[in-house]
């Protein structure tokens, strides 16, 4: 099975990064952006946060769902 | 009845004239032109020959010619010679036989000679007492025909007759036997194959009953077309003949096809961890084929695999440090190459597949550390996805 976030970062790289970063040994950033559940997405455009959403989802709604906060048609 | 008078009386006077003046000529010309009637003794019958035709003048080629003397008219004269020649008997004539002259031989001297072949000679005469220094000779008419067998190597034929004697000289080569055919007999050949025959010897006066016959030294190569179906190929040296039976197969015009491999033409989401384990990429063939085959990038470079055909199999081998690799996009991969079967039927391969991608490191592990810098004065938008290993 494809990690769908792995698959969303390569077809994407284009048009947005991906990063990840683990809550149980990256403390001090999971306090910060208070992440009370995993997983937790954050979007940022210019160092600034943008939107954000929890959960697993299938990989059209992940997209679907950065797509709209990022305001970006999907180019696919 | 007076003419008969008149030719006693001339016999009479003859008579008296041969014994007085004749009497000593023995010249043998003379004897055989008075022998009119030519049966060996001067006597009445000759001189009733003469007189019967007196007056006249017979030819010269006449026979028997009562022109005795051969002044043109039977007269007296010829009478007289008869009478003068009386009771005389004529000597056989002397028949001249010239010696028989060897004209030609077949085959010709200095050529080679198998050992059971037939010698003629050919004279301008019977020849007699004819005698040979090996092998028969046997006198037929104006020919001499020697029959061997004849000894192997070098051969001097003498041979003689009375007033002659003649050396011919030959090689006897030495007798051919058969030792082997490839491919041996009752096999399956293809229309075009060949067909060798060695011997212990080099033959000679090779035929064959289908094909074309090549001799090369002690093999006899024997090439098709053939027909397809049973063949039945004799083929006959100067020492021997032997049939041998194939089944001649209809044509192979089909090129060899790719059944199955590690890989096929197409192929997509290939992992090359699987292909690196194995060390290898075969291809399968319909048939058994040679040729060569290689593994490339999408750009025509060759990656460095070692490419072989054996058999009905392509393989690939991996060199160490050649290792098929993805990475964050797709690797295409492309074997190509070419192969032909026995017939000469060839394929042109050509397989494309393209590598899975790799996830490895994707998305970018951040630390609390690399967050601000990674994160936060990242260029582009940017997700981060925070997560935890259950």
């Amino acid at each position: 099975m494809r990690p769908v976030v792995a698959e969303v970062a390569l077809e994407y790289r284009e048009t947005f990064s991906f990063v990840k970063l683990d809550v149980n040994t990256q403390r001090e950033k999971t306090l910060e952006y208070r992440i009370r559940g995993t997983p937790t997405y954050i979007v940022f455009k210019d160092g600034e946060i943008v939107g954000g959403f929890v959960g697993a989802m299938p990989k059209a709604e992940l997209v679907q769902r950065i797509l709209g906060i990022l305001e970006i048609e999907d180019p696919e | 009845m007076k003419r008969l008078i008149c030719l006693l009386l001339i016999l009479s006077l003859a008579l008296l004239v041969s014994t007085v003046s004749y009497a000593e000529d023995t010249d043998t010309d003379i004897l055989r032109a008075a022998d009119v009637n030519t049966d060996g003794v001067i006597n009445i019958l000759d001189l009733t020959l003469v007189a019967s035709h007196f007056g006249e003048t017979p030819a010269k080629d006449q026979s028997p010619n009562p022109d005795v003397n051969r002044d043109g008219i039977v007269n007296i004269l010829d009478l007289t010679l008869v009478a003068s020649h009386f009771g005389k008997t004529v000597p056989p004539p002397i028949v001249f036989v010239s010696t028989p002259l060897f004209l030609s031989v077949n085959p010709e001297s200095t050529s080679q000679l198998d050992m059971n072949d037939t010698i003629t000679l050919t004279f301008d005469n019977i020849p007699e007492d004819v005698k040979v220094n090996t092998g028969v000779a046997i006198v037929e008419g104006k020919t001499v025909k020697i029959t061997g067998p004849f000894t192997q190597g070098p051969l001097a034929l003498t041979i003689t007759w009375t007033g002659g004697t003649q050396t011919l000289n030959y090689t006897v080569r030495p007798s051919v036997a058969f030792v082997s055919v490839d491919p041996r007999a009752d096999t399956e050949l293809t229309v075009n194959d060949t067909i060798i025959f060695t011997f212990d010897n080099t033959p000679d006066e090779v035929t064959v009953s289908t094909g074309v016959a090549t001799v090369e030294g002690k093999t006899v190569k024997i090439t098709g077309p053939f027909t397809p179906g049973p063949l039945n190929l004799t083929i006959t040296w100067n020492d021997g003949s032997l049939t041998f039976t194939y089944t001649v197969a209809k044509p192979d015009i089909d090129a060899p096809d790719i059944t199955s491999g590690t890989v096929s033409d197409g192929d997509k989401d290939v992992d090359p961890k699987a292909i690196n384990s194995d060390a290898r990429i075969e291809i399968e063939f319909s048939e058994e084929v040679s040729g060569n085959i290689a593994l490339q990038t999408a750009a025509g470079v060759d990656i460095g695999w070692l490419g072989s055909v054996e058999g009905n199999k392509g393989i690939l081998e991996l060199v160490k440090g050649k290792e098929l690799g993805n990475e964050t996009t797709y690797v295409t991969y492309v074997i190509v190459g070419k192969v032909a079967d026995a017939a000469g039927n060839e394929t042109d391969i050509r397989i494309t597949f393209t590598t899975d991608i790799t996830y490895d490191g994707i998305p970018i592990e951040v630390s609390d550390k690399t967050f601000d810098t990674v994160v936060l004065k990242s260029d582009v938008p940017i997700v981060v996805e925070f997560y935890t290993d259950w």
